[in-house]
């Protein structure tokens, strides 16, 4: 370990901020909070971005370490214990100088604080609900706060947290039990799963507490506990995440009005282990349904550890290849189906087909797999249904029904209302008429359906759904700068 | 032209009090609307031939009355589209009030979705692209924060009841870091010590916007800032939105000609915004993965016209 005396707060940002920045989540939305008309700060639920960083992502939030010593020994981390790299650890006050005035200065929407454990995962825990406590009760601070939950902290102070912050995550890290003792010895389903149950009971708690009454009562999850049951585990969670404290834990003076009221997010690393992406959407689902999660996060494997037992993603530039990235995309597409669209990961993937398409997007990819089921008609089909249409989203299908209640529509209609017909065409019809006829077979819808900039072209033919198949397989190769 | 009548063109101050008693005007005339046409006074351009330019100054009751009227009749939602409307930096948007309103006025219908009709649909375009302006500059202005002594000694960039510069003169001096008092951000200091640090400080930024949003952007800085005096300067028209903690916001006018002071100390700075944005400045850079660079993107993101103010964009040195 370098020791480092007398670091200035520039050293440290420097060091505590490039040591944060693989952790994907930044997003500020889920909580609209309207300013008190005294102290400093509001958040607002869609989100707002204050800068876009060379990567294209959104920078809204000051996203820090408190440290990054850590003696844990993370395979996929860079500040796992072994690194002989630059350590730094923030005072609490100098997280709250920063966001501050970053914050007046409209710099960023809040903070995004997380930690190394040092010297144990309590204490790094309290270091940082010092800072945020400092925050919200010494500096008045109203902005939006994500915080960390440590694995392994007590949930004592976790609830605490839980007052004052205003999202909290605990990073699953891998899909699976086994890949996570791989890779993070020091780290376990058994650590990660119940602090998310507790903070969702507690959640619960809260939000019926506010159904019941205007005036707080006392925090008890053994109560709501017993009024729902959680019999269902996560797929291969082990036995861990059904936990449940019987301890119940007072609000503390002065919290927030909720407990994390933006809710639980949660990330997932792929690309480093073998799990395919039917295992991932498993997992996400049951997160998902199952712990109430807002958000799961995907993020690329960089092995930034020069690990030789681990894959190397990067390409001869050095940068992530694209078929992790295209990976990465179509898992987050996929999630979207299942929060919006109401897809189950079954109508996905299968595990005789555990992977996405590559070519195709995932709801083009269930049409080409279901084709029984299209085309679907305008004036009748349910809302469901309409969302299962490629090319319709949620608001096009809503702006459907509506529309339909007072006339029967035409595809000029449609355009009218403004649903896009690209694609949808293929797969509906108007008053029992297609816009075009299309041969409704797998063949043939394919090349209609496939990203322009991703067709191949194998001997100037069309490519047949077959032969996709093949591509998926591995067995036919993808054309040059794929 | 009908049977050949001359055609009114109606000249209104640019403000919707001044279009708005343009409309009141045209209603009164009965000379006929489609002999009538509004635009602001200033921006007329070529003059067409076989019309008369008239001259219609402000008058507030007028202007009141079909406020009221619009209020009643066509509802807050329709009044924001037309404020908005008048804000903007389109030639037509008095042109297009005044159709708008005529629709609205003659017909029971949901003004708002009657989206067939030009008028309308041209307003919902100019809503959204105003209000598009208004979203991205609260995510990309940028505030400096200065020593409100910097103000002693000049009027206040008011509209006549001077609020910013009202300061009492035991604030005037710098409690922060004075005498014994441990510094802001300090362990020891107390969160009273912060209100005032906060206090005795007030957050200047500039904004070229294409449309006249100061006073769109107020609220929601209003909300967010509480707890801090500001001041957003719109170097385009010439205005400012000021906001004084405890006593509310106002927009003024003609900032630079009536306050040339306040413009100079909104263009000053001083070492610590200077410290401030070499901090955010190596945020920006250390946040950013080499693995996932996306310029593209990031472009398409942020377009350049937004760059101005922000640190992380500025060359360095
Ligand atoms: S616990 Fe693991 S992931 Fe977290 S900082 Fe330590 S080594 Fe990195």
């Amino acid at each position: 370990m370098v020791v480092q005396e007398r670091l200035t707060l520039e050293d440290k940002l420097n060091i505590l901020s490039a040591a944060a920045k693989f952790d994907v989540s930044c997003t500020t939305s889920g909580v609209d909070r309207g300013g008190d008309g005294r102290s400093l700060g509001n958040t607002v639920a869609a989100g707002i971005c204050h800068a876009f960083a060379a990567d294209g992502r959104c920078v809204s939030l000051l996203k820090v370490l408190m440290t990054n010593e850590c003696i844990f020994e993370c395979k996929y981390c860079i500040n796992k214990a072994s690194n002989d790299i630059p350590r730094a650890t923030f005072t609490p006050e100098e997280v709250a100088k920063l966001t501050m005035e970053f914050y007046r200065r409209n710099f960023i929407e809040g903070l995004f604080l997380s930690s190394g454990i040092y010297p144990t995962p309590q204490e790094s825990m309290e270091r940082m609900l010092a800072a945020v406590k400092l925050l919200r009760l010494k500096y008045g601070f109203r902005g939006y706060i994500h915080v960390k939950t440590i694995p392994g902290a007590e949930e004592a102070t976790i609830n605490e947290m839980g007052w004052f912050a205003d999202r909290m995550s605990i990073n699953l890290e891998l899909p699976t039990g086994e890949s996570l003792k791989a890779l993070a010895p020091n780290k376990s389903r058994k650590t990660i799963l119940p602090p998310m149950r507790f903070i969702q009971n507690g959640r619960k708690a809260d939000e019926n507490r506010y159904a019941l009454t205007a005036e707080p009562v006392e925090f008890n999850p053994s109560a709501y506990e017993s009024s729902r049951r959680f019999d269902k585990k996560l797929p291969e969670a082990g036995n861990g995440g059904t936990a449940v404290s019987l301890k119940s834990y007072p609000k503390p003076r002065a919290a927030m009005k909720h407990f994390v009221p933006a809710g639980q997010s949660t990330q997932m690393i792929i690309g480093a282990t073998p799990e395919n992406d039917y295992q991932i959407m498993s997992v996400t689902e049951g997160l998902y349904r199952r712990f109430g999660l807002k958000r799961v996060f995907y993020s690329s494997f960089i092995n930034v550890n020069h690990d030789p037992e681990l894959p190397d993603t990067a390409d001869r530039n050095g940068h992530l290849s694209r078929t992790l990235l295209d990976r990465e995309h179509r898992l987050y597409q996929a999630d979207w189906l299942l929060r919006f669209y109401k897809f189950s990961v079954e109508d996905l993937l299968t595990p005789e087909k555990p992977d996405f398409n590559m070519l195709v997007d995932p709801k083009c990819d269930y049409a080409l797999r279901h084709l029984e089921l299209f085309p679907v008609e305008i004036n009748r089909a349910s809302y469901d249904m309409l969302l299962k249409v490629p090319g319709i989203g949620v608001k096009s299908a809503l702006r459907i029904v509506q529309a339909r209640r007072t006339c029967t529509l035409d595809f000029n209609d449609l355009k009218k209302i403004g649903v896009v017909l690209k694609r949808a065409v293929y797969f509906i019809t108007c008053r029992n008429r297609m816009l075009y006829p299309v041969k409704m077979t797998e063949d043939n819808l394919l090349n209609y359906l496939i990203d322009e900039d991703k067709k191949p072209v194998i001997g100037g033919e069309r490519l047949t759904y077959k032969q996709l198949n093949f591509f998926d397989l591995g067995m036919l190769k993808m054309p040059a700068g794929y | 032209m009908g049977e050949g009548k001359t055609k009114h063109i109606l000249l209104a101050e640019n403000s919707l009090e001044g279009i708005l008693s343009a409309v009141s005007y045209a209603y009164k005339s009965r000379y006929g609307h489609e002999f009538n046409k509004i635009m602001i006074a200033g921006e007329e351009g070529t003059m067409e031939f076989f019309s008369e330019y008239i001259d219609v100054p402000s008058d507030p009751d007028a202007a009141g009355e079909v406020y009221r009227a619009i209020r009643s009749k066509l509802g807050l939602k329709f009044l924001e589209y037309i404020e908005y409307c008048a804000l903007s930096c389109f030639d037509d948007r008095a042109e297009v009030i005044y159709r708008a309103l005529i629709l609205g006025f003659a017909n029971n219908i949901d003004i708002l979705n009657y989206r067939k009709a030009d008028c309308i649909s041209r307003l919902h375009d100019i809503y959204k692209n105003v209000q598009g302006e208004v979203h991205h500059w609260t995510e990309f202005l940028r505030f400096k924060i200065h020593d409100i002594s910097e103000l002693a000694g000049m009027n206040a960039v008011s509209d006549g009841d001077g609020s910013m510069a009202e300061v009492p003169g035991e604030m005037q001096t710098g409690i922060v870091g004075g005498g014994n008092a441990p510094a802001v951000f300090d362990e020891y200091s107390s969160a009273e010590q912060y209100r005032q640090y906060a206090a005795n400080q007030f957050l200047t930024a500039v904004t070229e916007p294409r449309h006249r949003i100061v006073s769109l952007l107020l609220p929601f800085f209003e909300d967010r800032y509480p707890s801090e005096n500001f001041l957003i300067y719109d170097k385009v028209h010439d205005e400012a939105a000021v906001f004084s903690t405890g006593k509310g916001g106002y927009v003024a006018q003609r900032v630079s000609e009536l306050q040339p002071e306040i413009v100079r100390i909104i263009e000053s700075d001083n070492s610590e915004n200077a410290r401030m944005s070499d901090l955010w400045r190596i945020f920006y850079d250390t946040t950013f993965i080499k693995e996932r660079e996306n310029r593209a993107l990031q472009r398409s993101l942020l377009p350049l016209r937004f760059r101005g103010d922000m640190a992380e964009h500025k060359p360095r040195e």
